[in-house]
């Protein structure tokens, strides 16, 4: 199953540390957005694969818009 | 058992990073310190050849032992006389701070006579007035151990002689507030130090070393003609015996001080204050210790505030208050030694439920009659279309008007971020809380220096494009470092501290502690009964 990772504030993307095919534990960060002085990580929420990634650093990204996608639950 | 689980690992590398990080930061303000206090020794020999005590014994030998002492304004005019952290001289020639003199709170000033004699620093009148402003406030007996050269006549500046005159006002405030006012004369007070003595309610002075007279001989001579001895002039004897400005004499520096003690003894001071009902207590679950390595020196790496809550309060036991609705402001109700109070906490900026969140429970606190307590780490009040629709500035409004009309304690510490008009509804400097300190990783100030540096950069660029020029790109990048690392020197604690934008810095695993001493101080205050009058004491 494809599970949607949400930017959860209005930012910049600052660092992306998981790659596409990478296994991310849970809560395991995938990238860190820069916003409002402070870099907040986006982590994921369940153990999984990163199967896209639909952001590139520097990237303005709006809240609540997707910015990964992770395969879960051995699909 | 406390409700909070913390998750901090101390055997994590981020734990370990932080601490060093931390107590490099904690190093080079005890660094400031001792160099201070090594400059002034310096003159020992010069002391003891007068048979003086240093300053900093005389601070020992007034203070009860064992008691805590309060520093205040430690820090005052570090990075004013030099912008070089390493050779800056803090403290503006004074030791400050709230202690107990013969069982009783008193606020203290020592005039640290063996940096230049005592000379003024540009911030020494500001720290005079902002102890004698406490004095007040907290109705604490105030102390002043008087050795000062005066104002060095090389740095004279018309606002601070001109300013100066609200040190002499405060002290007539005191004492018709009821708030006894003692100096003790151990060198020379010349000139406007002179009216230090005279606006006192008591003076203690030493034989042979205590003047104070409005011109020194050498200013006698040079506006009359006048030749001068300095004994007849000023000295201690000629004022206890023909003047009437001195009160008691001692035969030395010592003398002077149980003379001190033993008068404030007799005022009976606490006979007008509720006594404390001592009540139990336990120590966080917790260590103090581990907030080195739980928070990172840099704002802008996250952490969980409330690990620090738990490592200040009575059993690490807290309650958060709508702790589902604007999360990253954070407020809980908790108690330090058995103090009842609110805590107002931020894991980042301040979004309008967090704001309206912080409003309410600073009201509910008022009606309970509960201080309140806010560890300031905000980057702000969150800015775009989103949080503008949504009201932010009427919801910040409301969280600015809570914090200036609630009438309980209210007390402050930076321990981070400081930001914009986040620093306002945290109980910033210009909401005259009663405390206010800052741990040495803190950063105050309108923006971050990268915020600024882009908002000017993108008003350049778009000034070019309407007049049809290029962008001078490095010009432009030129402009940009310097505005960061002018936004980023002044942000800076031990700039701000400096500066006295707060009361002083703290080594944060003192937190508890401080809090504890700055809580009992505000209940003593809130529960004594003063007997003013509306002229102050005259002198006859």
């Amino acid at each position: 199953m494809l599970v949607d990772i949400i930017a959860e504030v209005t930012g910049t993307v600052w660092t992306v540390s998981a790659v596409v095919g990478q296994t991310l534990a849970s809560d395991e960060e995938v990238l860190v957005i820069e916003s409002m002085k402070m870099e907040i990580p986006i982590c994921t929420g369940e153990i999984g694969t990163l199967q896209e990634l639909l952001v590139v650093k520097g990237d303005v990204v709006q809240e609540g818009a997707v910015i990964a996608r992770l395969e879960v639950g051995g699909a | 058992m406390p409700s909070f689980q913390s998750s901090l690992s101390t055997a994590s590398p981020a734990y370990a990073d932080n601490r060093e990080d931390m107590l490099a930061l904690i190093d080079t303000l005890n660094r400031a310190r001792s160099r201070a206090e090594a400059v002034s020794e310096k003159r020992r020999p010069r002391f003891s050849e007068r048979g003086q005590l240093t300053p900093r014994e005389r601070l020992q030998r007034l203070l009860d032992p064992g008691m805590p002492f309060l520093d205040m304004y430690g820090l005052a005019n570090f990075l004013v006389d030099t912008p070089d952290r390493e050779a800056s001289i803090p403290g503006a020639s004074l030791l400050a701070g709230i202690g107990f003199v013969s069982g009783i709170r008193v606020m203290i000033l020592v005039d640290d006579s063996g940096i230049s004699a005592g000379a003024a620093t540009p911030t020494t009148g500001e720290k005079i007035e902002a102890c004698l402003d406490v004095a007040l406030r907290h109705k604490l007996p105030f102390i002043h151990l008087v050795e000062s050269a005066g104002a060095d006549l090389f740095a004279y500046r018309v606002e601070s002689w001109a300013r100066a005159g609200g040190m002499f006002y405060r002290h007539a405030l005191l004492s018709a507030a009821g708030i006894p006012t003692i100096t003790v004369l151990h060198g020379p007070a010349t000139a406007g130090g002179a009216y230090m003595p005279g606006m006192s309610d008591y003076v203690i002075a030493v034989k042979g070393r205590g003047r104070a007279s409005l011109g020194g001989a050498a200013l006698v001579r040079a506006a009359t003609g006048e030749i001068s001895d300095e004994e007849e002039l000023a000295g201690t004897d000629m004022h206890a015996t023909v003047s009437g400005l001195v009160e008691y004499t001692a035969e030395d520096d010592a003398e002077s001080l149980f003379l001190a003690r033993q008068l404030v003894e007799r005022l009976d001071w606490n006979a007008r204050c509720e006594q404390v009902t001592p009540v139990s207590f336990e120590e966080p679950c917790f260590a103090p210790e581990e907030i080195a390595g739980l928070v990172p020196v840099d704002y802008r790496k996250p952490y969980d505030v409330r690990e620090i809550i738990a490592r200040i309060t009575d059993a690490s036991n807290f309650e958060e208050f709508k702790s589902r609705y604007g999360a990253s402001t954070v407020c809980a109700h908790a108690a330090i030694y058995g103090n009842a109070c609110g805590i107002i906490a931020n894991n980042g900026p301040i979004d309008p439920d967090g704001a309206t969140k912080a409003a309410q429970f600073m009201q509910l606190c008022d009606q309970a009659d509960m201080p309140v307590i806010f560890l300031s780490n905000t980057t702000g009040y969150m800015v775009g279309k989103k949080y503008e629709q949504a009201g932010m500035i009427k919801h910040g409004a409301k969280m600015i008007q809570a914090v200036s009309n609630i009438d309980v304690p209210r007390i402050t510490l930076y321990i981070g971020a400081s930001f914009g008009a986040g620093n306002y509804g945290m109980c910033g400097i210009g909401y005259d809380p009663d405390f206010l300190f800052t741990w040495p990783n803190a950063t105050t100030g309108v923006m971050g220096g990268e915020q600024a540096a882009l908002t000017m950069e993108q008003v350049a660029r778009s000034g070019a494009r309407r007049r049809g020029q290029d962008v001078d790109e490095d010009a432009l990048q030129a402009q940009n470092q310097k505005l960061i690392s002018y936004f980023d020197n002044q942000s800076d604690a031990f700039y701000t501290s400096g500066r006295m934008l707060d009361q002083g810095m703290i080594d944060p695993r003192d937190t508890r502690r401080v809090l504890g001493f700055a809580l009992a101080t505000c209940w003593e205050s809130r529960h004594r009964t003063l007997r003013g009058n509306s002229y102050g004491i005259a002198r006859m």
